[in-house]
């Protein structure tokens, strides 16, 4: 797909706010916002470093995302796109805008709090079952259990579902491109990727994955250099 | 239905087929202020990326074609109301899977006994017990402790499954002697439950005698039927 700067039709129907032009150049552009907000980036603020740390779960990278394009696709900042800078690197400077026009709100809330040194926790043995094992082992549990079902799924998809589920879920093909290679119309493969994750999500349920796990995400806040 | 079983069916139906735009908005704006709701968010979104596989991205396909979806929804309507809770960090993502790991499926002994005189193989009721050895390096190795050997160090981690009726579950450990290495207090259990994780795990000690162990879980169901399940390992000799 060429940059929105070089193409032209793209780049006017963008600026019409045409949506079609819109979700296009979101699934462009998204990929490499969500790799900068996931992993984070260093940045001065009041002649301080700081760094913010990259999202804390999928939700709040989605949401920051989500953010990011709102403003990015708003009248005024398709306006101000000079259609001559690449693009990416416009959306890009969008996105560390908002992140440090955040982090300058919370840095007033920040100083009128300060961490008290944390309580040592205390080994709850009441069931006579050993300690709690180490959080990586765990969690190398769940995924275990986790690929294993997913593994399960796939054994059991038929031969179009298969081809599907290879292009567009493993692969991560778009549906236009998946359109070309097979010869199945875009909507039948849209259909059938919709089917796949109805079906994936109802055995999920059915195998307990939705069930009997611990909900919370712990807290965190932007770590700065040298602030606190 | 109460209002985090409204949340949990939205946000199943999100992953599952989508939901409309102010119904996706007004999720979102609580999810933001529920850490609860985000952690049920995140099991979903980890379902998701086993099932798209793409590691390395930040975002898979299907997570982009979500937020796509509201993006360019929230841009045709062209009116934003202010969020409250804009960007308020609600937790830190647990930790990740460190090292490779290794799973064999192993078939288990199944008994069952009954009050009375028939015995019938009720395969509802099941129990797996993973062994977890961390190397020298730190590496974090899971896999099946009944298709591998045990030694002083490592962890057993049980799975158990249960059929229509809750109960309570004890697990003892023997050796071939029958003397007993361990035993939990009871665990009550639910019904329909499936590779549901025992809380805690069991630590191979170093007065296990080399040889054949069994773990033996005991499940009473609350109308009083007693299911035995047996899975199998061997403690290496020193």
């Amino acid at each position: 797909m060429e940059p929105l700067e070089k193409d032209r039709a793209l780049l006017d129907a963008f600026r019409r706010g045409e949506p079609r032009a819109l979700t296009s150049v979101f699934e462009q552009y998204a990929p490499r916002v969500a790799k900068l907000l996931r992993h984070g980036f260093a940045f001065e603020s009041g002649g301080r470093s700081c760094r913010y740390r990259g999202a804390h779960s999928q939700f709040d990278l989605e949401d920051r995302l989500h953010d990011v394009f709102v403003r990015a696709f708003s009248e005024r900042a398709r306006a101000g796109y000079d259609g001559l800078k690449p693009y990416d690197r416009y959306v890009a400077g969008i996105a560390r805008n908002l992140i440090i026009d955040d982090f300058r709100k919370k840095q007033h809330a920040l100083v009128d709090y300060q961490f008290l040194d944390e309580v040592p926790a205390t080994v709850d043995d009441s069931a006579g079952i050993a300690p709690t094992m180490p959080q990586d082992a765990e969690a190398a549990v769940a995924d275990e259990q986790l690929r294993n079902l997913v593994s399960q799924f796939k054994d059991a998809l038929d031969e179009r579902e298969r081809t599907v589920y290879d292009l567009r879920f493993d692969q991560g093909l778009q549906h236009k491109d998946i359109a070309t290679k097979t010869g199945l119309s875009e909507s039948k493969i849209k259909t059938s990727e919709q089917r796949i994750r109805k079906r994936f999500f109802v055995f999920m349920k059915k195998h307990g994955y939705f069930t009997g796990y611990k909900k919370s995400v712990s807290g965190g806040w932007l770590q700065t250099l040298g602030i606190l | 239905m109460s209002a985090q079983h409204h949340v949990d069916d939205q946000i199943a139906r999100l992953f599952e087929s989508g939901l409309g735009p102010k119904e996706s908005a007004a999720l979102f704006d609580h999810i933001r202020e529920c850490s609860s709701c985000e952690g049920v968010y995140e099991r979903y979104a980890a379902a998701e990326r086993a099932l798209y596989g793409d590691p390395d991205d930040a975002l898979n396909v299907a997570a982009i074609d979500r937020v796509a979806r509201r993006v360019v929804a929230d841009a045709e309507t062209s009116t934003r109301t202010t969020k409250t809770g804009w960007w308020v960090p609600v937790g830190l993502l647990a930790a990740a899977v460190a090292g490779a790991f290794l799973v064999a499926r192993v078939e288990m002994d199944d008994q069952l006994t009954k009050r009375g005189t028939e015995e019938v193989v009720d395969a509802a009721y099941a129990v797996r017990a993973l062994r977890i050895r961390t190397a020298p390096a730190e590496e974090v190795r899971v896999d099946d402790a009944s298709s591998n050997t045990l030694r002083a160090g490592d962890q057993m981690k049980l799975l158990y499954s249960t059929g229509a009726t809750p109960g309570r579950l004890t697990v003892t450990v023997v050796d071939e002697d029958q003397r007993v290495l361990y035993r939990s207090e009871p665990v009550e259990v639910r019904a329909n439950e499936v590779e549901a994780k025992l809380p805690g795990s069991i630590s191979v000690a170093t007065d296990w005698r080399a040889g054949p162990v069994e773990i033996v879980a005991t499940f009473v169901s609350a109308d009083g039927e007693r299911r035995v399940r047996v899975a199998k390992s061997t403690v290496e000799a020193p």
